[in-house]
């Protein structure tokens, strides 16, 4: 119940105008961004994300949270008019929206897709208003050593971004934590600063996400075929009676694989796109319809889709776990704010987060009543060339790197992870590993140091203390469950496309 | 017996190898500083230096993924690398004819290269997008940004 007075608080609060007006941009700039070519919601919140804290941290959580499931419902119109899928959990919207497409109902697919978001996001929303709590007040028993085993547990999440190659993934991590480590240790020592007083503040996390994601994107971006791709008749965005009632069900499943599948940090969207349109399809009277158009293999990925995006939230918020790329973003947002994600964020800003919530409800609902009749004019934005696309983003993202500090050194930070990032991509060398432990590293080396400090240097501290221990088995056997999730959904997602994909984030 | 991973990847484990030497040189210069024999700044730069090391020289012996790197044609690698020489030209500019002049300069070159615009067309987007973000950031959010030596 009290749960359910908070949030009603947070509505009072969501409802001022700056707030409805922060959701509202949100949504749309992400559902426009999600659209663009090359960009998917990790980039979309890494260039806005610097241009928010101009905001306050409500009104700018709630335009990060607006971007980031608004980019999710944009990367599904690529997916269903051009057969372009954003990312890779888009792969299975593609299967049955691009037939629904060329049979002249693109409009129905992209009306049920967004009616499919809309649910799952607000089944996810409410899961979120009632486990989240639930879980924080449980968190607020940690000591050192627990917080030591979360750290951990969240670690373990690198196997999923890791891409094809766990090693690399583990590389790249360390990597990203050496990073982090530059500056002050947790003592007060300067570290790794080399006698270079620019780098005893060390480097700002926003110039290396904005580098490796959006700077990144330009460049690979302009390796890639920029014609402009025609769209057909997309016919009426509404869907029919009959569409919604062989809808519904599929929704809801989705929804709930999808839902369940995000509470686990490590389980990407991908993953339960993908299940939730095998499992639509061994549950189907019709399965030979899939692939051919099948409404339903348009519901149940996107239903699954959302509900994972806003699952997603639960860990994020009450343990200050991202279970994704673009949430591992949103993390280092709260972080500039001041804000510490995990167990004391409900305590200690229990209003800030209520309004944010609340504000996600708000902004699924904006983004299901301005997507449907703005349809069309979205997919005419799809066709903006990339030659003005390109520049823009490059130039904000000097603007972005810029003003987290006004400091010169963060926008040639920006660059040179931008150069970076470029030959990652190439090599394969994956990038997320290294932006989760830039984020989490302090944190893991705090609560190690803290806990060493207990136990007088004793490493049992960590395997005596009951609830540290759980955590601990937890992460191993949430590993073992990633890592045959994540096999599973490689070798599905090589049947789909034809060839391997990189299925991280 | 040393695996036959692809060059990338060696190089890949000899620079984490590299990295981890530095991390642990730095434990060690950090050491005497410490509360605790594990508690103190030192203790992460020595494990981290430990595990960069270990996992480097995995990189040679365990067996990973092959594939083909495929880069752009000649073509496109020549306006990846000016677009890329433009950024830095950017961020040199930036100090000196400040944010204004800077951004209208590079942006009118940005849009010539990514999107081979006709002289003409790559001004006017330069002086629109310039604008818009003057508008939004300098006078809306009132931004402080580079001034440069002309004071613009």
């Amino acid at each position: 119940m009290e749960a359910v007075s908070m949030l009603l608080s947070g509505f009072v609060e969501a409802f001022t105008p700056m707030n409805l007006l922060a959701a509202l941009i949100g949504a749309l700039v992400g559902t426009l961004v999600g659209m663009l070519p090359g960009l998917g919601p990790t980039s979309a919140i890494a260039i806005l994300l610097p241009l928010t804290t101009v905001l306050g941290p409500t009104q700018g959580i709630i335009m990060l949270a607006g971007i980031y499931y608004g980019a999710m419902y944009g990367g599904s119109t690529t997916a269903i008019l051009l057969n372009i899928p954003g990312e890779v959990s888009s792969v299975p919207t593609c299967l049955d929206g691009y037939p629904l497409a060329k049979q002249g109902r693109g409009g129905a697919a992209l009306g049920i897709a967004a009616i499919a978001s809309f649910v799952a996001g607000v089944m996810g929303v409410i899961g979120l208003v009632f486990f989240a709590p639930l879980l924080a007040d449980q968190a607020l028993k940690f000591g050192p050593p627990e917080y030591f085993a979360l750290m951990t547990l969240a670690l373990t999440v690198i196997v999923s971004l890791a891409g094809n190659s766990i090693l690399k993934g583990l590389m790249m991590g360390v990597f990203g934590y050496l990073l982090a480590m530059v500056g002050m240790g947790p003592s007060g020592q300067i570290r790794f600063n080399f006698g270079i007083d620019e780098l005893s503040a060390g480097f700002d996390m926003i110039s290396i996400i904005i580098g490796l994601f959006a700077i990144t994107e330009v460049l690979k971006g302009m390796e890639e075929k920029q014609d402009a791709i025609s769209i057909g008749k997309i016919g009426s965005v509404y869907p029919s009676i009959s569409d919604l009632r062989k809808s519904s069900k599929s929704i809801f499943r989705g929804g709930l694989v999808g839902f369940l599948l995000g509470l686990l940090p490590g389980c990407s969207t991908a993953v339960s796109t993908f299940l939730a349109y095998d499992l639509e399809k061994k549950l189907s009277k019709t399965p030979e319809k899939f692939g051919q158009g099948a409404i339903e293999g348009v519901a149940a990925p996107e239903s699954a889709n959302n509900a994972t995006s806003s699952a997603g939230f639960i860990p994020l918020f009450a343990l200050g776990i991202p279970s994704s790329p673009p949430l591992a973003i949103l993390l280092a947002g709260l972080m500039i704010y001041g804000l510490a994600p995990g167990p004391v964020l409900f305590e200690q800003n229990g209003s800030f987060v209520w309004t944010v919530i609340a504000s996600m409800f708000i902004g699924n609902i904006m983004l299901l009543v301005l997507n449907l009749p703005l349809v069309g004019i979205w997919a005419r934005l799809t066709q903006i060339p990339f030659g003005v696309i390109g520049p823009v983003i490059l130039v904000l993202c000097f603007i972005g790197s810029y003003t987290v500090r006004n400091n010169l050194l963060d926008v040639f930070v920006a660059l040179v992870f931008g150069i970076l990032g470029y030959i990652f991509h190439k090599f394969r060398w994956p990038v997320v590993p290294l932006v989760l432990c830039y984020i989490l590293g302090p944190m893991l080396e705090q609560s190690f140091v803290q806990s060493l400090s207990m136990s007088g240097g004793n490493f049992w501290i960590f395997i005596e203390r009951p609830i540290s221990l759980s955590i601990l088995i937890a992460s191993a056997i949430l590993l073992f469950v990633s890592l045959i999730l994540i096999r599973r959904t490689k070798l599905r997602a090589k049947e789909a496309v034809g060839s391997e994909v990189d299925i991280a984030g | 017996m040393l695996s036959k991973n692809m060059w990338s990847d060696r190089i890949g484990g000899f620079i984490s190898i590299i990295f981890g030497i530095v991390a642990i040189a730095e434990a060690v210069r950090l050491y005497p500083n410490r509360i605790d024999l594990f508690v103190g700044d030192h203790t992460m730069p020595g494990l981290i230096g430990g595990v960069m090391i270990f996992l480097g020289f995995l990189m040679f012996f365990v067996k990973g993924e092959r594939f083909t790197v495929e880069f752009a044609d000649r073509k496109t690698m020549i306006k990846i690398l000016l677009t890329i020489g433009l950024l830095f030209a950017y961020w040199i500019l930036l100090q000196i004819l400040g944010y204004l002049i800077s951004t209208l300069v590079i942006s009118m070159f940005l849009f010539k290269v990514l999107g081979s615009y006709s002289f003409y067309k790559s001004v006017v987007f330069a002086v629109v997008l310039t604008v818009l973000l003057y508008v939004l950031f300098i006078l809306w959010l009132s931004i402080p940004f580079p001034t440069g030596i002309l004071g613009i």
